[in-house]
């Protein structure tokens, strides 16, 4: 593979799988500190 | 006694509701073949910008108006900006009903070729021929058509609880299958041809102003601006729950399940065709003949490939059906607000989607017009969105619906910029941009009877809109209670499918 698509490829799922992974992670933290309050 | 709270088990449950809405076949057939159409990487890069700057704006301010007016698209309009833009969501609820019969056809398709992937019943055959036979006067497609329509009037019946059991099945396979998929796709010899030709990155690919076209239909189509689908969905969502982080997190799950299919998809053509040449040509035969004629010819050729197909059109299949019952809810939910009763909705929304979708379970041609037109016309409601949201006022919306006291993450004042001036120009560029292409590519681009002509769908735009434009104090009337007060959010009422 080119070095190019490979930056392509690891920024764009870093972007958005762990954009996904990161959000989701802080909503169920913020959903068990409502429920916890 | 203490009654069971309405709306969302949760939070999750609430995002997954809204990932299962947005994710459909758009995401594993379309996705990848526009992005090795468009120059892969560059594409993808300017498909990122759109979802963020286009649609998630709009999103956000969709979820603000089915949250604080608690009701489906009619009534949103209605008690958002005014008793006279009743039409608007009417309009929005008409355009899905039309979307919910086509679409049910077409989850029918899959579920037949689910069946002849567990039979192997289209190994050794002419797969073009095979195609036109489930497509066209096919009894059996018929059956399954009426299976689906029952099926997803049944999940959308059984209201926010019926939604959120079915989620919990069909995502995990829809998802679990798709990386199967991915899996063996990656393990094939030269899969890395494809890999790379995915990612690419050409700058002159980015210069092209085709990309971000390409790139923008490709997040409206897939996300859901303008569907009705968030402000449905957001009716039910509770007070407290985080619009910012919700919608944000719709877009990447949407935004992931695209990718994930992308590397199942590419680099299986890829490493199974003799040359780029002849990938490309797979790539670039429409939504239907890639997915049932090429796909197919792969996975028989593959080694494995009876197990991968079945894979693939379950995954297919899950994404499809998630997507249909939320179509189906857009439709029912304007019936509960105006207090019919569940069971006499079930059975209109079943009657008419029986009707609706029949002709386009008969024949592929029929099916493909009702595809142009509401594609076109989901750009309609998406303007509609946008005019609902600057009319009501951003800042209040920005200020204290989305960063609310709740929220995980505040809100700039980019969103403002965002929704007044970029998102509906764009969206009335690209309106304009592919009403302009359906000249070029439809001589008859004048006859209302050509499948995918400019003036069927404008023959059947206006029919919708002026319908819903006359019957617009009809509806308004209709919808019995007014939650919203301008200022605060109420509760999630209690309409029969809130539980």
């Amino acid at each position: 593979m080119q070095t190019s698509s490979i930056i392509v490829m690891v920024g764009v799922l870093t972007f958005f799988w762990g954009g996904f992974a990161y959000f989701m992670y802080k909503l169920v933290s913020i959903s068990k500190n409502q429920e916890t309050n | 006694m203490k009654n069971k709270a309405l709306g969302y088990s949760s939070q999750v449950a609430l995002v997954l509701s809204l990932i299962a809405g947005s994710v459909g076949t758009g995401n594993i057939w379309r996705f990848p073949r526009v992005v090795a159409a468009n120059g892969g990487g560059a594409f993808i890069i300017a498909w990122m910008i759109m979802i963020v700057v286009v649609c998630l704006p709009i999103m956000l301010g969709e979820h603000v108006m089915g949250r604080t007016t608690r009701h489906g698209a009619p009534g949103a309009f209605r008690d958002f900006i005014g008793r006279n833009f009743t039409w608007l969501g009417t309009a929005v609820a008409v355009i899905m009903a039309m979307v919910a019969s086509y679409y049910s056809a077409v989850v029918a398709w899959v579920t037949y070729y689910l069946g002849l992937s567990f039979t192997g019943g289209y190994f050794g055959v002419d797969k073009v021929e095979m195609f036109n036979s489930v497509s066209n006067g096919n009894i059996i497609t018929v059956i399954l058509f009426v299976l689906v329509v029952v099926i997803s009037a049944y999940i959308s019946y059984k209201g926010v609880s019926g939604i959120e059991k079915a989620n919990k099945i069909f995502l995990p396979v829809l998802i679990g299958c798709l990386i199967f998929v991915a899996i063996r796709s990656l393990m094939l010899p030269n899969s890395n041809v494809g890999l790379d030709y995915l990612f690419a990155f050409d700058i002159n690919q980015l210069l092209n102003y085709k990309t971000w076209l390409e790139a923008l239909t490709q997040a409206i189509w897939s996300t859901g601006p303008g569907w009705g689908l968030v402000i449905t969905l957001a009716v039910f969502s509770r007070a407290k729950s985080d619009i910012n982080l919700t919608t944000t997190i719709q877009v990447f799950g949407d935004a992931s399940v695209s990718l994930i299919a992308a590397i199942a998809v590419i680099p299986t053509i890829f490493a199974l065709t003799i040359s780029s040449g002849a990938a490309m040509e797979i790539l670039q035969s429409g939504n239907n003949g890639m997915t049932f004629i090429s796909m197919t010819q792969l996975f028989e050729s593959m080694s494995g490939g009876q197990l991968v197909s079945v894979m693939f059109f379950l995954s297919l299949l899950f994404a499809a059906l998630s997507s249909n019952v939320c179509h189906v809810m857009i439709v029912s939910l304007p019936f509960a607000d105006s207090k019919v009763n569940r069971k006499k909705i079930f059975f209109i929304v079943l009657i008419v989607l029986l009707i609706w979708g029949l002709p386009s379970a008969w024949s592929a041609k029929f099916l493909s017009n009702q595809d142009w037109v509401a594609g076109q016309m989901m750009l309609v409601g998406g303007l509609f969105s946008c005019f609902a949201i600057i009319k009501f006022g951003t800042k209040k919306i920005r200020e204290k619906f989305l960063n609310n006291p709740y929220t995980g993450f505040e809100i700039g004042f980019w969103w403002e910029m965002a929704i007044k001036f970029v998102s509906p120009l764009i969206v009335l560029l690209m309106f304009l941009w592919w009403s302009y292409q359906s000249i070029s590519w439809d001589p008859q681009w004048w006859n209302p009877l050509s499948s995918s002509s400019l003036m069927t769908f404008i023959v059947q735009g206006a029919t919708i809109l002026v319908i819903s434009r006359i019957f617009n104090n009809k509806v308004s009337d209709l919808i019995a209670n007014k939650y919203f007060d301008g200022d605060n959010i109420p509760p999630v009422p209690d309409n029969g499918y809130s539980a």
